[in-house]
């Protein structure tokens, strides 16, 4: 144990004695400071771009402490041959790896937890005047937000107005429990069940599809003794500049009479219209029904200050942190520093872009569905083969997309399960505590398979 | 010193260097059988890349032998419980610049798990030793190379080891300080703990060491006691280059 220690200390002295993390310790305060001059109209704007700014900051300047000191620290041991004297005592190269990642672990803690105290208390200075500092409240489930494409307040559309055009736009905002419905009337002359479209009808009615709508297609109106299944469809997509391509959605079907409801869970692709089925009993005698569209597992907020916010914000930033040691430190036992900074910068990349690749794939894998019924259904009908739209790729190209990008998704850490900060903290609300532990369970096992091939790669490695 | 017993014993040692992308092969070590006996000064000799630096690292359990036993105090050389026993001096001293002569010896003490007491008094002691008392508080940094030598020194005693590697112990230092250091290992053997020494330094060699192995090319070209070895009116160094010249031809 007293090695270990001995070990982590040495690690957290060099780490701190080096020029670079005063360096960057410096331009962490100045980028702090920086944040007051940010050009806002209302104080509560301020303390949320104080907040995220800073918390970038320190989570793009901790990173560079991590991949350029603990990347480079075993290979420079090895290279000025301290290694070799170090290795001559009784200590383990599992100890010494250990020791080192545990070292940076405490280093980048604390760098993590020092610049965060000066934001806080540099929050607090200045927007001492305003009086009031940002406090998240709990998003009631029962609450509704959603606007309209002009960014209008939309809630009109659930007061029971009859929606004359079938095709609107909404966007639901936040991550929350925002939700967003709809009553539908229906009448027999303006019915229009989806299966009637031709395909050429329901192409151009996509491609007419702008960002953030959602349509729905009336039921079929029930007539006596044809209850059975209606189908509705909808097309809910999301905003630009997500890096998100599809979404999972609930979409709720309630009787307005009865309240007998219908649930399911869909995912919602970009340009692609999603049909739903549900029993056409939930449409009252009025020819009415409600249809609710939510995210299916709503968060839940808790009421926070700015202080336990950002502390749990640096919290992630932290763990994402230390699960980039974990990859920096197994590379250095084979790599040289250069080589493993720009690995880890690399894994680091793709890693934070593993969201947006998941649901790309997500998107293909759907496309690729729909080809092969349509080849299939050519094949059983014996319908002559058309020919194939220039505008989509080939199956078998994307077919090897996909196996790269699978194989990629299964071996690279998923980074972006750590903006959890960001994502909380830009959109105003607070981080809860149930981010952490799927978080920490995920970095203790990803650490883990990093450490054993590090490891083993440097248990077979000459000491030249 | 006692044949009886021995401190390090190799039999058929051998190690060959491979780089990875090509068939270029190195033998540094070449059938080494060494037998050096405890509590003698063993000096091993040889001119540079003749394989005495790769033999240490195999006795430190750095390098993996290609072939060949290699027993240290007894036991296979990267066993854990060997180390404890080790005090070891490398070619240059590979220290960490950013700690001053106290820290470093700390550092080193706390790997050999000694209590706080005893390496606060060890520490002091050895600094003491080599000289460094007024420099004890100095980042390494910011010292010359003659007293990196002597804290190297003594990071290679704090564990009051049994068995002590030093290899080209006196290099960079100036005279006056080196004859302090001969004397030190001097004073080391009298208390019964067995040394090794490479050098290049031949004289030094003769007047301290009990016993001498020249190797060359990786191969044992001579080994047995300096005394033994010598001619009547020769040197140690005449008797290095004869050897060497005669292995080369």
């Amino acid at each position: 144990m007293n090695q270990l220690f001995a070990i982590i200390i040495l690690t957290y002295r060099e780490s701190i004695r080096k020029r670079i993390f005063l360096i960057i310790a410096v331009f962490t305060v100045l980028l702090i400071i920086l944040s007051a001059f940010s050009p806002v109209v209302k104080p509560i704007d301020r303390i949320r771009l104080t907040e995220a700014w800073t918390l970038q900051g320190i989570g793009f300047f901790v990173m560079l402490i991590a991949v350029f000191m603990a990347a480079t620290s075993l290979p420079e041991d090895i290279e000025l041959k301290r290694l070799f004297l170090l290795l001559a005592k009784p200590v383990t190269k599992e100890m010494l790896l250990l020791g080192k990642l545990l070292g940076f672990v405490l280093t980048t803690g604390l760098f993590i937890l020092i610049m965060g105290a000066i934001s806080l208390v540099y929050l607090y200075i200045v927007n001492w005047s305003s009086g009031h500092l940002t406090i998240r409240d709990k998003i009631l489930p029962t609450e509704m937000r959603f606007t309209n494409k002009t960014g209008q307040d939309a809630q009109g559309y659930v007061t029971g107005n009859y929606i004359s055009d079938k095709e609107f736009t909404v966007m639901i905002e936040g991550e929350g429990n925002n939700y967003i419905g709809w009553l539908f009337r229906l009448r027999l002359a303006e019915a229009r069940l989806w299966r009637t479209q031709s395909a050429a009808e329901r192409r151009r009615a996509s491609s007419n599809i702008n960002l953030n709508k959602s349509k729905l297609s009336e039921p079929a109106r029930p007539t006596e003794g044809s209850f059975g299944q209606a189908r509705a469809e909808l097309s809910l997509m999301i905003g630009e500049g997500q890096f998100k391509v599809s979404s999972e959605a609930l979409v709720r079907f309630v009787n307005p009479t009865t309240k007998q409801e219908y649930h399911k869970q869909i995912t919602l692709s970009y340009k692609r219209p999603e049909a739903v089925e549900f029993p056409a009993e939930l449409i009252d005698r009025n020819g009415e029904l409600y249809v609710y569209v939510s995210r299916p597992e709503p968060a839940t907020y808790i009421r926070a200050g700015p202080a336990s916010v950002v502390l749990k914000s640096l919290g992630v930033i932290w763990l994402q942190v230390i699960l980039l040691l974990g990859f920096c430190i197994s590379g250095a036992t084979f790599l040289s520093g250069g080589v493993n900074v720009v690995l880890n910068i690399f894994i680091y990349f793709v890693g934070s872009g593993t969201q947006f690749w998941a649901s790309s794939l997500e998107t293909m894998r759907q496309a690729m569905t729909s080809i092969i019924r349509q080849e299939t259904l050519q094949t059983i009908t014996q319908a002559p083969a058309h020919s194939h739209s220039p505008e989509v790729y080939p199956l078998w190209m994307m077919k090897a997309s996909e196996f790269v990008v699978d194989s990629t998704l299964k071996v690279f850490p998923d980074f972006s399960r750590f903006n959890s900060g960001d994502t909380y903290l830009l959109n105003g609300y607070a981080v809860p505590w149930n981010v952490f532990p799927p978080l920490v369970g995920y970095v203790i096992f990803y650490g883990i398979i990093a450490f054993v091939v590090g490891a083993v790669a440097f248990r077979l490695r000459d000491i030249k | 010193m006692s044949p009886d017993k021995i401190a390090i014993k190799t039999e058929n040692l051998t190690k060959v260097y491979k780089t990875t992308f090509s068939r270029y092969q190195v033998k540094a070590v070449d059938n080494l059988n060494l037998e050096i006996y405890e509590g003698e000064i063993f000096g091993l000799l040889g001119p540079n890349g003749s394989g005495k630096t790769t033999t240490i690292k195999i006795l430190l359990g750095l390098l993996f032998p290609t072939s060949g036993l290699v027993r240290v105090l007894g036991k296979p050389p990267d066993e854990v419980i060997v180390k404890d026993r080790i005090g070891f001096l490398p070619e240059e001293s590979y220290l960490y610049r950013f700690l001053n002569a106290e820290e470093t010896l700390d550092f080193y003490g706390r790997l050999f798990r000694i209590p706080r007491k005893e390496r606060l008094a060890r520490i002091d002691h050895l600094i003491k030793l080599v000289g460094l008392d007024d420099a004890r508080k100095r980042p390494v940094k910011e010292y010359s190379k003659g007293m990196a030598r002597r804290l190297g020194f003594a990071q290679a005693l704090i564990n009051d080891p049994a068995l002590i590697i030093l290899d080209e112990p006196t290099s960079g230092l100036d005279p006056l300080v080196a004859r302090q250091v001969k004397d030190i290992i001097l004073d080391l053997q009298k208390q019964g703990k067995t040394i090794i020494l490479s050098s290049h330094l031949l004289a030094d060699a003769e007047t301290i060491c009990n016993r001498v192995a020249i190797l060359h090319q990786g191969q044992l070209q001579k080994m047995g006691a300096v005394k033994e070895l010598l001619q009547p009116g020769e040197t140690l160094e005449t008797l290095f280059l004869k050897t060497i010249q005669a292995s080369r031809s």
